[in-house]
């Protein structure tokens, strides 16, 4: 009897369970039936979504939804018309006058005018806002001096010449300066709006007034942001996608989970990177290469990496095609340089990497005997004598993996490396403020131009975690920035690179890229190696 | 009663200083990234957030935004006040929680009872074999197990968010498994004493119906040893898991708090913290009370 009821109360607790499940089914299915909603996972809740204020690359795309630059990027990279309608150089390359469209308008319905410009700019160059990503506006004229606090606004080369004419005065020349005006920095934001809501007119959809494709309509923090199709953007017919849902996700396994389980139609590479090999024999996988490269960067003042053959040897024991194959599951490229590939040459038709006068300094494979020669005339045979030499990494399981690759080729050739792995934000001070002796290092591109990489070695950059310092180069960075002829000023910034590489205070390693995940029905999503990704030209097919 | 309350407020007070002291001594700080700042912006920013005054009117600082029962705004989460966060997150967690608790001491009970009224029977020896395994096994596996199977392999439930009841499935199992089995442990161990007892053998001379035996008598009894329980289990059950939270992607307060110590954010982990302490402190104080309310014996005057 009393076996009979457990039996009987056992069975209506599982029959419960499976009931419980029998709701309305709210698995999102639009995928299937056209409807023109996507639910995107770019990363884990944003710290801000100011565009004068963010730094991070991920959250750049849900501002860069929101908001829309003078110009903009097309699939080919290049800086084209967006929000300004025309420009004007002056024949010294030195002032762009900018005329803006007359359809732009602000998702309240107001129009998008030259004053927005000015006042964004000059905000993000303002020292109280402490815009981390200030220096994108350096090469206005002036404007370094006044984010110093050395100059008065007033003296920043920004005049809004009338509601749709902007006039932009540069310190000097600057090829890329319609790449950078492509940037988030330089999305135009409303003085009303900031005035009036101060640091907090981000975080509701009644004060967050963008220029751009889409509107916010909520933000669940930790949760989703939420956005919808503008009416108001001078563009918005051409916009098929009404909705976009942001997850904000942390765990890469959830996004993964969430992908197969029909939940998200795209992944910004948010995947386990154990899963990645079985992912792409499934061809589940979109490749995107991205301006970024991984390096080892060395400690220049720490003694036995004072001396240049040891760096030299640790560089030449290296075998970089067996690190892609470990790190990258053989989808990356050995690094050959370091200025990664994918920036354009001073002919548009050719890479920066192969153009004339490039070269490729560095071979993917490990040359051990004439790593350990080098070694022996710095004056450690075989290591002999070599104290152990500290690698200092975050503890993120990529990096340590990475560190335990290196140690086991350096080792090759007697070199004994002590892996000190951290905690992030405590590795990113320990190598701020210079205590490592080797220590790992990347750096991502902001803009298409090998400036975006070589200005790491000036000897003042807060990113110059080398303790190097070559006036060599800092004087062909200063010559190339002001020469307007682009061949002369590709072979100098060649020069400079080559003198980075002689004297190597960094290892390069391999260039990355990241692996996406977008439903097979879902069309014409834009993936730039910026890191970029846009959803204003895709649609879904039937 | 006053005693404990003057007792309570030095405990917060301890946590509050202890706290403040220790996220100091961290290396790391809040702002240290993979792209470095110029010293110029770091000065900026520093300035923007207090950080640059000497630590000791940090600390006064800090201690009177507590007084006001205001922690500031969080450095991480740009232009939120730490208190709409608290108050807009921990409600998330604490829902959850409350459902999990709930569902375990449901289940616990039955599942305890079960065992003690067949010890030694293959139910009895069945079901400690589950509850052993429900013990040992971490909820990051429960959470990705009952993810993988029951929400891409067959589909019965959505895996991100909480936007639905049946979002909350998946998390509040994955929640509840522990202290479930936890509970049904401390039944079955306290029942199987009780069985034993005279007065038990005197109801079933006296003739009365096993049912009520069970629930009536012996139950209550076993009770006690549960609600000993419960003043962890509510604090630490409501104040969310982080690991439930992540790989569910629930807004709840558990991953602010763990979030706020990664990041370095100072105001949000000592409002959180402080946060967390009177939660405790009213959870003990709760349990204390239901103590007196089924056991007359014991009084509530310390």
């Amino acid at each position: 009897m009393k076996f009979k009821m457990l039996q009987i109360v056992i069975l209506i607790f599982i029959a419960s369970i499976i009931l419980s499940s029998c709701g309305d089914d709210k698995i999102n299915t639009n995928s299937k039936d056209g409807n023109a909603t996507v639910n995107a996972v770019i990363g884990p809740e944003p710290q801000s979504i100011d565009p004068g204020i963010n730094i991070d690359t991920g959250t750049t795309n849900y501002i860069s939804h929101v908001f829309e630059g003078l110009t903009k990027f097309d699939t080919g990279g290049n800086a084209v018309e967006a929000v300004a309608k025309s420009w004007k150089v002056s024949e010294d390359g030195k002032k762009y006058t900018f005329v803006l469209r007359d359809d732009a308008k602000w998702s309240d319905g107001k129009p998008v005018t030259a004053m927005d410009f000015e006042y964004a700019w000059k905000r993000v160059l303002n020292p109280e806002t402490a815009s981390g990503y200030a220096q994108h506006l350096y090469p206005i004229k002036n404007a370094e001096k006044y984010n110093k606090k050395l100059l008065q606004e007033k003296d920043v080369g920004i005049k809004s010449i009338n509601e749709k004419k902007l006039e932009v005065e540069l310190e000097s020349y600057c090829p890329y300066f319609l790449s950078l005006t492509s940037l988030q920095p330089y999305y135009p934001v409303r003085k009303d709006i900031i005035e009036k809501y101060g640091d907090k007119w981000t975080l509701s959809p009644e004060s967050y007034i963008g220029n751009g494709a889409f509107k916010m309509t909520g933000w669940e923090h930790k949760s989703v942001i939420t956005m919808q199709k503008s009416t108001t953007y001078w563009n918005s017919k051409d916009i098929k996608i009404t909705s976009i849902n942001w997850q904000l996700l942390q765990d890469s396994s959830t996004a993964l989970n969430a992908f197969e389980a029909g939940e998200l139609d795209f992944n910004n590479g948010l995947i386990p990177s154990g899963e990645i090999p079985s992912l792409r024999e499934q061809n589940k996988l979109t490749n995107v290469d991205l301006l970024s490269s991984k390096y080892v960067g060395i400690n220049i003042k720490k003694p036995p990496l004072d001396n240049i053959k040891v760096r030299m040897a640790l560089s030449i024991a290296l075998d970089r095609n067996e690190i892609v194959k470990k790190m990258l599951n053989g989808n990356g490229k050995p690094a050959v340089a370091f200025v990664v590939a994918g920036i354009p040459g001073f002919e548009k038709s050719k890479d920066f990497r192969n153009e004339e006068g490039a070269e490729n300094y560095i071979s993917d494979k490990a040359d051990i005997n004439q790593a350990k020669e080098l070694l022996a005339k710095a004056g450690y045979p075989d290591g002999k004598g070599l104290p152990d030499i500290e690698y200092a990494t975050s503890n993120l399981t990529d990096n340590v993996q990475l560190a335990e690759i290196l140690q086991e080729q350096w080792k090759k050739i007697g070199v004994n490396i002590k892996i000190n792995s951290m905690e992030k934000s405590v590795f990113s001070a320990y190598r701020a403020e210079k205590k490592h002796e080797l220590c790992n290092a990347g750096w991502a591109g902001d803009y298409y131009d090998p400036t975006t990489y070589m200005f790491l070695f000036l000897t003042n950059n807060p990113n110059n975690f080398f303790n190097w310092s070559n006036k060599k180069f800092d004087d062909l960075y200063e010559e190339a920035q002001s020469t307007i002829d682009q061949k002369k000023r590709h072979g100098l910034l060649h020069e400079a690179e080559k003198t980075v590489i002689e004297d190597m205070p960094v290892i390069p390693l391999y260039f990355q890229y990241k692996s996406t995940m977008i439903n097979p029905h879902l069309k014409g999503v834009y993936q730039n190696s910026l890191g970029y990704v846009s959803f204003n030209d895709a649609y879904w097919d039937k | 009663m006053f005693k404990r309350i003057v007792f309570s407020i030095g405990a917060i007070f301890a946590v509050f200083t202890i706290t403040f002291i220790l996220m100091h001594c961290i290396p790391g700080n809040a702002f240290a990234d993979d792209k470095s700042l110029s010293p110029e912006i770091m000065e900026h920013i520093k300035q923007k957030y207090g950080l640059d005054q000497p630590i000791q009117c940090q600390y006064t600082k800090m201690l009177a935004n507590l007084l006001r029962l205001d922690f500031g705004v969080s450095i991480k989460n740009s232009g939120q006040s730490i208190n709409t966060i608290i108050f807009e997150h921990f409600p998330i967690s604490a829902e959850l929680g409350l459902v999990a608790i709930f569902i375990s001491i449901i289940f616990g009970i039955f599942f305890g009872t079960a065992a003690a009224y067949t010890k030694d029977s293959w139910v009895d020896y069945s079901l400690l074999i589950v509850l052993t395994i429900c013990l040992t096994v971490p909820n990051f596996v429960v959470a990705a197990l009952l993810q993988y199977f029951l929400g891409v392999k067959i589909r019965l439930f959505p895996i991100i968010g909480l936007s639905s009841i049946r979002h909350g499935v998946l998390p509040v199992l994955t929640i509840s498994f522990y202290p479930t089995a936890f509970i049904a442990r401390l039944v079955r161990a306290s029942m199987i004493e009780t069985f034993g007892e005279e007065y038990i053998t005197a109801a079933r001379a006296r003739g009365l119906k096993e049912p009520s035996i069970v629930f009536k008598h012996a139950l209550k009894n076993s009770l006690l040893t549960v609600i000993a329980y419960m003043g962890p289990l509510l604090a630490g059950i409501l104040s969310g898991s982080f690991i439930v939270e992540t790989v569910f992607n629930i807004p709840g307060l558990g991953r602010y708090f763990i979030d706020s110590i990664t990041n370095r954010d100072y105001p949000m982990i000592l409002g959180v913290t402080v946060f967390y302490s009177i939660l405790l402190i009213l959870s003990n104080l709760l349990v204390d009370v239901m103590y007196t309310q089924i056991d007359p014996r014991i009084r509530f005057d310390a």
